[in-house]
């Protein structure tokens, strides 16, 4: 009996796992929520309300700061909504390798019932450099075919897979055509996102293209990102109010990484069509200088308070 | 305890064997025609095939009954053929020389005589060596058919007892000879180790079966009843007789019984040793006290036992020095005699020390256990290097330290082979860096590594131990990042390897290991690489020995 132990032993010889760095290299070729978001410091100071009103003077409450951290939440918010299920993914072990793909799933996500996913990650060149395409996949349960939700291409730079440039495509016209969307996403046709992550400024851009026809009138919009290696960064967004002077205008928002910052607010649409109104605030999100060129435009403060923002 | 046999005992036994035995053996000292050349075959095998279990004492019962018979029983080496782990075909063709040469002698005029000894397994009416078989009842007719004038066979075997079930078959005490006579025996004697359904035992803390083990100790003089100076085979026979039945009768198999029969013309005892004529030894003088002595050697062997009855006794022991232990009902008396080749010492009883039994030199019945099964447990602190370029130029596994346990079971396969069970624990930090992925990911490593080895000691009853041996384990690798993006990552793998080392005993429990093991380390993910891996470590060992 004792003898018979070995044997048996010895025919226990399996081996396998996860263990990868080509994993590895395929998982930091796709883009990142957390590397392409906007990163607007906040604080505590923050939660007062920043509604907008009038008689803003030095030492209120910054409403263009306010206006900023909308947008980057927005902005944000949207890179979660397509960007969320790759880092949900990447945080998986693929469920198939080949030499020059990964592949995880098909898979279910308890959310969004009657679909299956799939994420694939190619390695499409290498020359000059790494080149990659990948595609976020779903099917309705049932059905053979997979069509595309996003899909992406990425150029690595030349010192790391982790850093380059690249593009991520949301065919939402060819989506309405297999799923339901809800009704924002409905007045849209396609949502592009470039970035570029190999040197600094970092930047990502987000343009929406919108159905013909759509309840709110826009053809295009979108939101331009930057983020410098010391902490700053930018923001520049549109903005809608329901003041008849500056129904719709373009803000250019700049800030160090202790959160003072400037905003530059130039009036697209409304009575000061042309105008511009500078805000700077300070660290702790108070107005330090505020200047409306427009005819009876108010300033406050000092131009010298403002931060040394370019 | 053994004691003497008592004479109405003795007399009880020459009455009922004595009408059959009267004629069972040759005189000693001075038989006609002259000196006796006698031929002695030895065989000891472990190994007894299929559905036998592996012994591990047999080859050392032989080992150890050839050199009493060479020293003390007037057989020349060129005569004593010592077997050990041998086939049938080997037994017999060494039958066969023995007697050719007997054959010869006898042509010469010479008496003749064979001892034949086995030790092994037997079933199912043949004896097992290895893999092959050797039928009793064609050994006792080739026996009982031998040229030589006189043939002594031992069977020490389990249930060796089915070759003296016909003729002259007893499971006794003992059996009485004439002493007196002046005719030669002839014939064949068989002494087996146990009854026809009984099995033979070994024992770990004597290092030897138990039959064996009391007849090699009373041929060194311990059965010396007569106290002349010559152990015979009957004095032998019944000294094995009751001090195999005494140490087994608390035994998980039940006592063990001896038997012997014969098939002899003639008269007067055979002598087997003579363990005064060679003047080397331990001589017990008449006021030594009486009692139970026991004598160990260097490597905590008892060599002998010597129940001690008034008048003097002699215990034929090579040179060496020896720890001499008396046992008294509240105390020990040990002290150390050394034996000088070519003289005898005389025990000076009071120059042993008193020691409580929890000091005893030798536990249980005072007997070795360096050879015993076994356990001993160990800490381990080691470090592991991985066959690989760094993990910082591509390299999948980083080097780690490990600490962890081990437990193993010494002499579990047999004498030597241990079995040993291990587990470790390892960690280390490390960072991931490729061509692609240019600086390192970092991240937090660890290692679970469990095996099974099967290795072999040297030297055990030694200072030094010496180990090889094979290892099998089961490493399971875990890593972390520090960039929670990235998934944990883990591999798990069966390597077979081998290990070396050399343990340092400190004291009778505690020793110092030094160890290195070899493994090979197949990976099989991104791509299928033969790796290795290398561990070096310290182990702090501690034997449970009885």
């Amino acid at each position: 009996m004792r003898l018979l132990l070995c044997p048996a032993l010895l025919a226990l010889t399996a081996c396998g796992g996860n263990w990868s760095n080509a994993d590895l290299e395929f998982a930091a070729a796709l883009p990142s929520k957390r590397e392409l978001a906007s990163q607007l410091p906040t604080s505590g100071a923050t939660s007062q309300p920043l509604s907008r009103r009038d008689g803003l003077n030095a030492g209120d409450p910054s409403q263009a700061y306010a206006d900023t951290k909308k947008a980057v939440t927005d902005f944000n918010g949207l890179l979660d909504f397509f960007l969320g299920v790759l880092d949900t993914v990447r945080a998986q072990p693929p469920t198939s390798r080949t030499a020059d793909s990964r592949t995880w799933g098909p898979f279910s996500a308890a959310d969004v019932p009657g679909l299956q996913f799939r994420v694939t990650i190619t390695l499409t060149s290498t020359d000059p450099r790494e080149t990659y395409g990948w595609n976020v996949q779903a099917r309705k349960n049932g059905e053979p075919d997979f069509f595309d939700l996003v899909r992406g291409s990425f150029q690595a730079s030349a010192e790391t897979v982790r850093r380059g440039m690249g593009m991520i495509v949301v065919p939402v016209k060819g989506v309405k055509t297999k799923l339901t969307l809800d009704a924002q996403l409905q007045q849209l046709d396609e949502i592009i996102i470039g970035y570029q992550t190999a040197t600094f400024p970092q930047a990502t851009q987000m343009a929406f293209t919108f159905t013909p026809g759509n309840t709110s009138g826009l053809s295009q919009a979108g939101y331009g990102s930057e983020r410098r290696e010391d902490g700053s960064g930018a923001m520049v967004f549109a903005l809608s109010t329901t003041d008849t002077n500056i129904r719709k205008s373009t803000v250019r928002s700049r800030w160090l990484k202790d959160g003072a910052g400037a905003s530059q607010l130039t009036v697209d649409e409304g009575t000061y069509r042309g105008a511009t109104r500078v805000e700077c605030w300070n660290a702790q999100f108070k107005v330090t200088w505020f200047k409306e060129n427009w005819p009876g435009g108010k300033e406050s403060g000092r131009e010298a308070d403002c931060p040394p923002v370019n | 305890m053994s004691r003497p046999l008592p004479a109405k005992r003795r007399r009880a036994g020459l009455l009922l064997l004595g009408g059959l035995l009267a004629s069972s053996v040759w005189a000693q000292p001075a038989p006609p025609g002259g000196p006796t050349r006698r031929f002695a075959l030895l065989v000891g095998n472990n190994q007894g095939g299929d559905g036998t279990r592996p012994l591990l004492y047999a080859t050392d019962d032989a080992r150890r009954m050839h050199e009493v018979l060479v020293r003390l029983g007037g057989t020349s080496s060129q005569d004593a053929m010592l077997l050990l782990d041998e086939g049938a075909d080997d037994v017999l063709t060494a039958l066969g020389e023995l007697e050719r040469r007997a054959r010869d002698a006898r042509a010469r005029g010479e008496r003749t005589s064979l001892f034949f000894y086995y030790s092994g397994h037997a079933k199912d009416g043949a004896l097992r060596l290895g893999a092959t078989k050797l039928p009793l009842e064609s050994v006792k007719a080739r026996l009982a058919q031998g040229p030589t004038d006189m043939r002594v066979a031992v069977f020490d075997a389990c249930r060796s007892g089915a070759l003296t079930r016909t003729k002259g078959v007893r499971k006794a005490p003992a059996f009485e000879v004439e002493t007196d006579a002046t005719r030669a025996a002839k014939g064949l004697v068989i002494l087996t180790s146990s009854a026809s359904d009984e099995d033979s035992q070994e024992s770990d803390q004597i290092g030897a079966s138990y039959f064996s083990y009391h007849l090699a100790s009373g041929l060194l003089g311990s059965a010396d009843q007569s106290g002349d100076g010559r152990v015979s085979l009957s004095e032998a026979y019944a000294y094995a007789y009751e001090r195999t039945v005494a140490s087994t009768a608390d035994s998980a198999a039940g006592p063990q019984h001896p038997t012997f029969s014969f098939d002899l013309a003639g008269n007067g005892d055979l002598v087997l040793t003579d363990v005064v004529q060679r003047r080397e030894g331990l001589r017990f003088p008449p006021e030594a006290p009486v009692g139970t002595y026991f004598l160990i050697d260097r490597r905590g062997v008892v060599v002998a036992e010597l129940v001690k009855a008034d008048g003097e006794r002699m215990i034929a022991l090579s040179p060496g020095t020896y720890t001499v232990k008396r046992r008294l009902p509240d105390r020990l008396r040990v002290g150390e005699v050394r034996i000088t080749e070519g003289q005898v010492t005389t025990l000076d009883e009071g120059a042993l020390k008193n020691a409580r039994f929890a000091d005893d030199p030798v536990k249980g019945t005072g007997l070795s256990t360096v050879y015993s099964r076994h356990w001993s447990v160990s800490a381990t602190g080691q470090y592991q290097a991985i066959f690989d370029s760094p993990t910082t130029a591509g390299g999948l596994f980083p080097s780690a330290p490990m600490v962890g346990g081990e437990g193993t079971v010494h002499n579990f396969f047999g004498r030597g082979f241990a079995w040993s069970f291990d587990a470790q624990y390892g960690w280390a930090t490390g960072g991931v860096a490729t061509p692609r992925l240019g600086t390192a990911i970092t991240y937090r490593y660890s290692l679970v590594n469990v095996g099974t080895s099967l290795l072999y000691e040297w030297n055990q009853e030694g200072t030094w131990v010496p180990f090889l041996g094979a290892r099998l384990g089961l490493s399971l690798m875990n890593r972390e990042f520090d960039d929670p993006s990235f998934p944990r990552q883990g591999f798990t793998t069966m390597s077979p390897g081998v290990l070396f080392g050399l343990k340092v005993r400190m004291s009778r429990s505690f020793g110092l290991v030094g160890r290195g093991r070899v493994h090979y380390l197949l990976y099989n993910v991104d791509e299928t690489r033969s790796l290795g891996y290398a561990e070096f470590g310290l182990l702090l060992s501690y034997e449970f020995r009885d």
